[in-house]
């Protein structure tokens, strides 16, 4: 879907995007304008006069960071996890069927589900919401990197050891790339659920970032700063979808696929 | 080319130090497959399915063998026996002497689809062998054998921006480029349109007659084998194993052109005969 918008450059496609995003303007207009209540639905243009005072005094700069931060962090910790540890359940029977009764369980459980929990053990502020984070990423991308990991080709294989390649060899230079494509799109989605998850763990366990941003305007009836908080994370969680389908394509599987 | 040349000799000379057993010593001795008595037993749903029984086949140093049959002969299954990628069910395959268990240098393989590692350049899947032996300057090697099937200039392509003809001849460079004793190869052209076919084939005999490696060659297409092979190993089915065999007495080098003689035709309707008998055999049991 996204491909449409970060593709190669055609003026046509982009026409379509913004006659979309000004439908939806007008529309949100039309509807604070019949609603007529500031509180129940701000215009577009009071959000975005909150939007400039809360850059103004700084406020939305330490929210976006401190929601940032625990994004990154909680992703990095499950992809570091999640991506060795798939990988070696994919490629060793024993510990495949070890850990996935362990995995089955554990993964139905929603990150919400874990918040009591982890307020219980590491307390209000930036641990739990590295643990929720990390929580809500770790499954997707771990999925996904055991499915790429049994996605490798036999033909591969047996040309890779006819050419003598050795276990090691065989590992990190046909198992890893052959389950790159796989890996990639886990980390995509891992990194949305855990975009999606910081703001809940902020709604409850935090008292900085954007979701508690949202819920102390709530709190305080200013719903045109709570939008403001909503627009940002959603032109935010746009933004690092689209930065890590370009490292994807660059980085992670530059190779062209048929 | 003279670079491959030089390769080559340096090659040879290593290889002459080893007993040298065939007639046609082309490649020093080196590539000397034999089996005995081969058994390959496969358990299905349905029940056991014998794929190959009691096979006994030897085949020569330099020899370009062609294994030809209808579809479940085991002619696919003794191609994948010889290159390690199946134990048989009983008996044994050895190379040079040396018994086979799991695919090896000694044997380079290509197949009909997804031969080539799409996550490296074509300059990088035909260094890769050479790379994996610790042989010295393998990107200049991979170079040289690039050059060899005419696609230096797509060096730095990606396998998927090739044609299938391209990306076959690609497969053979890099089969090639380990110096295997034994070179197998699964329908390489099964993919191919007729034209590029015939051009391939062509191709594939001017790239042996540098090597004279010990080639198995599967096919189901007749004259493809009568055209390429010293030999044409005719496959039965029910169960699967060795028909019949047709040497071909043709000389080398060979031009499309032959094709069109009455040695050629003669040899076609022989291996149609054989193969007709297989065919009806199989289509009456089905009925």
């Amino acid at each position: 879907m996204l491909r449409h918008v970060v593709g190669r450059f055609n003026l046509q496609n982009w026409v379509w995007a913004v006659g979309g995003i000004s439908l939806f303007l007008s529309l949100w207009t039309a509807a604070s304008l019949k609603i007529d209540n500031a509180v129940l639905l701000p215009d577009p243009f009071s959000v975005v006069q909150g939007f400039v005072s809360l850059v103004h005094d700084g406020t939305l700069e330490s929210d976006v960071t401190a929601s940032m931060r625990r994004v990154l962090g909680g992703f990095a910790l499950a992809s570091f996890a999640a991506v060795p540890l798939a990988l070696l359940m994919a490629f060793s029977r024993r510990v495949g069927l070890l850990l996935s009764p362990i995995i089955t369980f554990l993964r139905p459980i929603p990150p919400i589900a874990w918040i009591p929990i982890a307020i219980l053990w590491f307390g209000i502020g930036d641990p739990p919401s590295y643990f929720i984070t990390a929580v809500a990423a770790f499954f997707p991308i771990f999925i996904n990197t055991y499915a790429g990991g049994h996605s490798v080709r036999p033909e591969h294989v047996h040309a890779a050891r006819s050419l003598g390649a050795g276990s090691k060899a065989l590992f990190a230079r046909i198992y890893l790339p052959s389950a790159m494509p796989m890996i990639a799109t886990g980390l995509r989605i891992g990194l949305g659920q855990s975009w999606m998850a910081v703001v809940t763990a902020e709604l409850i366990a935090a008292h900085s970032g954007l979701g508690y941003m949202i819920q102390a305007n709530r709190l305080a009836l200013e719903t045109g700063l709570v939008l403001v908080g909503m627009c940002v994370i959603g032109v935010l969680g746009a933004c690092m979808s689209v930065l890590l389908e370009v490292l994807e394509r660059r980085v992670l599987v530059p190779w062209k696929m048929t | 080319m003279t670079k491959l040349a030089l390769a080559w000799s340096r090659f040879e000379t290593s290889a002459k130090s080893l007993p040298n057993h065939g007639s046609r010593d082309w490649t020093g001795g080196k590539g000397r497959i034999l089996g005995r008595k081969i058994a390959m037993r496969f358990m299905t749903k349905a029940g056991p399915v014998i794929a190959l029984e009691d096979l006994d086949i030897e085949i020569q140093p330099g020899e370009f063998l062609a294994l030809l049959g209808p579809s479940g002969c085991g002619k696919s299954t003794l191609l994948n026996l010889i290159a390690g990628i199946l134990k048989p069910t009983s008996g044994t395959i050895t190379i040079d002497g040396a018994l086979v268990h799991g695919p090896n240098p000694g044997c380079g393989i290509v197949f009909q689809h997804h031969s080539l590692f799409p996550w490296m350049s074509v300059l990088e899947n035909v260094a890769f062998g050479p790379r994996m032996l610790g042989h010295a300057d393998p990107i200049g090697t991979a170079r040289t054998f690039l050059t060899l099937v005419g696609l230096e200039q797509h060096a730095k392509a990606w396998p998927a921006g090739l044609s299938g003809g391209m990306q076959q001849r690609v497969g053979i460079a890099r089969a090639l480029a380990t110096y295997p004793p034994v070179l197998v190869m699964d329908e390489p052209f099964g993919a191919l349109d007729a034209q590029t076919r015939s051009i391939m084939q062509d191709e594939l005999l001017k790239i042996w007659s540098q090597f004279r490696t010990t080639v198995v060659f599967v096919t189901h297409d007749i004259e493809e084998a009568i055209f390429l092979a010293d030999r044409v190993i005719v496959m039965k089915t029910l169960p699967g194993g060795i028909k019949h065999e047709v040497a071909i007495e043709m000389p080398r080098p060979r031009e499309l052109s032959i094709i069109k003689s009455d040695q050629f035709n003669f040899y076609r309707s022989q291996v149609f005969e054989l193969i007709r008998e297989e065919t009806l055999k199989v289509f009456r049991r089905q009925k």
